[in-house]
């Protein structure tokens, strides 16, 4: 795989696992981190569950992936495919490092062994792997507030973020526009190790969604590659819904729908 | 689709007109439910695909071909009735038309029901075609806190390895039948308890058409990082089995096997156990090349005489295969998500034989692709026969809704 795409992977992961996954770091009194940090923890919850529709699009073909995602903590996750059709019913548990996908028509619960986990996830940019790791751009990253700007008429911090020596990213540099009212994300910009831009992720559709107003559409667009662009929309999202360990199960995963 | 010159199993099976008793009260049920009439938000679960398959197939292209086209529609109807049933009905259509409905005893095989209720139909026949309708799932799932029971005509799949299960003492299935992945049901009653999330017991027993039975129990354990099965019971009311099965990783590489004794029930017979094992690794690249080794042997005596003899739908889990030894290797890239091509290859050293598999498959569509497959045997099956070749050849458009 070229440099390029798997960075662009590891983007899509990120703003996957910021939904699902994502843990917190130890609150710094750095303002910038706090804000980074409450942007973060506005995307998240003790558990969630979310219907989402995931649109490919690439110069000659685009591929449309809807499904269901149940998440309680960094532990435990839970996806059923609702399209494409010859997919539907399909399901997908993650255990702390393990993973298996249950295939309704032949009966049978696969496990994933760890080099599938590199793999394109449902043919998607995700690798089954970013939907397990736990990364974080709070833990990860030292933050540097750089100013404040105006976007979408949004008044916005502009905080740069810069990968901490130990850290595996394989980002060189982030740039994060926060919102200063409600601590909304509403742009990234990735750059590799040499200073260019690889991808820009929009964020829109910001909505009230219960016990909270997020963003609920991510548009990902890679700097060079004309054509190509991914978005997710999160067409139904709650935080903190009741969910026990034991729904996280084998028994479970067939029965979830 | 011609898969057999010759008929070596019969078809001698007590009809006792089970299929319409078990239908009705299930298509009732849906019917004049409630719930389904309100189609409650995500309750019911209809889905299914729509094939058409050309095939062509030969021993030498100079011989004549046997082609035959098939259209093949399957339907699901899921209904998630509350949080404690659900049922599910499947129904297989076919029509067939071509060549190899002119081999004598070929519809008998490709209408043959192995459940103990016959619920395959044909609703028309002529020389050279069938209509034939088979209900292939129709069972009813109770769930009670960490107890699952499931009656009907279910698929139980105790596979681990992926070619060749002899784990799976349920359902029999070949290799070879890739344009039937759903594999036939079987007419039984399965209880589980969950012991954890990944752990369980289970029982199982199923009927089939000529009244034998196999029962079996299993255990469930995930110590760590591995998958691992134990069970024993009854075989076809023949054998008494016993086996183990694992899925696990090596390394970053997928690792995982099976391995199953049988012991003839009646010792008078004076024949010994058998044994079969199966060993299984998959390594997938960073760039989605995918790579698969898997190897079978089976101490059973064989008898085949051609490859056309075995092709069709093996009756027992004892004839998955052909021969002792078997080694196979696959290995399937992606050349876009949309674009992918395998290469699947098997040795059979005691016949000096071999087989190729290459296959390329396209997504035309969300929801519409087109694939190309081919089968090509080829080795030595008795001394008097001398070398068999057999070539065969599919394309197939398929719509999933």
């Amino acid at each position: 795989m070229k440099p390029f795409d798997h960075s662009y992977l590891k983007t899509l992961g990120l703003f996957f696992t910021c939904f699902l996954f994502s843990h917190t770091a130890p609150a710094q009194e750095l303002p910038a981190t706090e804000i980074v940090n409450k942007a973060n923890e506005l995307m998240r919850g003790k558990s969630s569950y979310s219907e989402v529709t995931m649109h490919i699009v690439r110069p000659k073909w685009e591929r449309t992936l809807s499904f269901k995602a149940w998440s309680k903590g960094t532990r435990y996750s839970m996806i059923y495919i609702t399209a494409p059709a010859k997919e539907k019913g399909q399901v997908f548990l993650k255990r702390d490092k393990e993973m298996w996908n249950w295939i309704p028509s032949i009966g049978r619960t696969i496990k994933i062994p760890p080099s599938m986990m590199m793999q394109s996830w449902m043919g998607s940019d995700m690798t089954n792997d970013d939907l397990v790791k736990e990364s974080s751009i709070v833990e990860d990253y030292d933050h540097k507030l750089i100013g404040t700007e105006e976007l979408n008429g949004y008044d916005c911090y502009k905080i740069e973020l810069i990968p901490k020596e130990e850290a595996a990213v394989v980002w060189g540099k982030i740039y994060s526009w926060i919102t200063k009212k409600g601590f909304l994300t509403l742009k990234n910009q990735y750059y590799d190790e040499d200073g260019y831009l690889v991808n820009t992720e929009n964020l829109s559709k910001i909505k009230n969604v219960g016990d909270r107003t997020i963003p609920t559409y991510f548009e990902m667009i890679p700097a060079d590659k004309p054509g190509n662009e991914t978005t997710m929309e999160f067409t139904h999202i709650k935080f903190n819904v009741p969910l026990q360990d034991g729904f996280f199960s084998l028994q479970n995963m067939k029965r979830v729908h | 689709m011609a898969k057999c010159y010759q008929m070596k199993r019969s078809n001698n099976r007590g009809r006792h007109g089970m299929g319409v008793p078990l239908l009705v009260p299930l298509v009732l049920f849906f019917i004049f439910s409630p719930a389904t009439a309100q189609t409650g938000q995500n309750n019911l679960l209809f889905q299914g695909y729509l094939t058409n398959m050309q095939s062509v197939m030969f021993q030498h292209i100079n011989d004549p071909w046997i082609t035959d086209n098939l259209l093949h529609n399957r339907l699901q109807l899921k209904w998630y009735a509350n949080d404690h049933i659900t049922t599910n009905i499947e129904i297989r259509n076919r029509f067939l038309y071509g060549k190899s409905m002119e081999i004598p005893g070929y519809k008998d095989i490709y209408t043959r029901d192995q459940g103990w209720a016959d619920l395959s139909f044909t609703l028309a026949s002529g020389t050279s075609y069938i209509l034939e309708s088979t209900l292939d799932r129709a069972w009813a799932d109770f769930r009670f806190g960490n107890w699952e029971f499931k009656a009907g005509r279910q698929r139980i799949n105790w596979g681990k390895t992926m070619v060749w299960n002899p784990n799976d003492i349920f359902n029999a299935y070949s290799f070879f039948d890739f344009d039937y992945p759903e594999k036939p049901g079987c007419d039984a009653l399965r209880i589980q308890y969950y012991t954890g999330a990944s752990s369980n017991l289970e029982a199982s027993v199923k009927v089939n058409s000529d009244k034998k039975i196999t029962a079996a129990g299993m255990l469930r354990v995930n110590p760590g990082v591995y998958d691992l099965q134990f069970f024993g019971g009854l075989l076809n009311s023949q054998d008494i089995v016993a086996g183990t099965g694992w899925s696990g990783n090596i390394q970053d590489a997928g690792f995982s096997g099976e391995l199953t004794l049988f012991q003839p029930k009646d010792s008078t017979l004076g024949k010994g156990g058998d044994l079969m094992c199966s060993l299984s690794t998959d390594y997938t690249f960073k760039n989605s090349l995918f790579v698969q080794l898997e190897f079978l042997y089976s101490s059973i005596n064989y008898n085949y005489l051609s490859f056309t003899e075995f092709y069709f739908l093996p009756l027992t889990v004892k004839e998955i295969t052909f021969t002792d030894f078997n080694i196979f290797g696959q290995v399937s890239y992606p050349f876009t998500p949309l674009f992918s091509g395998t290469f699947s290859g098997i040795y059979y050293p005691s016949i000096k034989g071999f087989f190729m598999g290459p296959s390329l498959s396209y997504n035309i569509q969300d929801n519409l692709d087109i694939s190309f497959f081919m089968q090509y045997f080829n080795g030595v099956f008795n001394k008097m026969a001398g070398r068999q070749k057999l070539t065969l050849a599919f394309l197939r458009l398929k719509w999933s809704f």
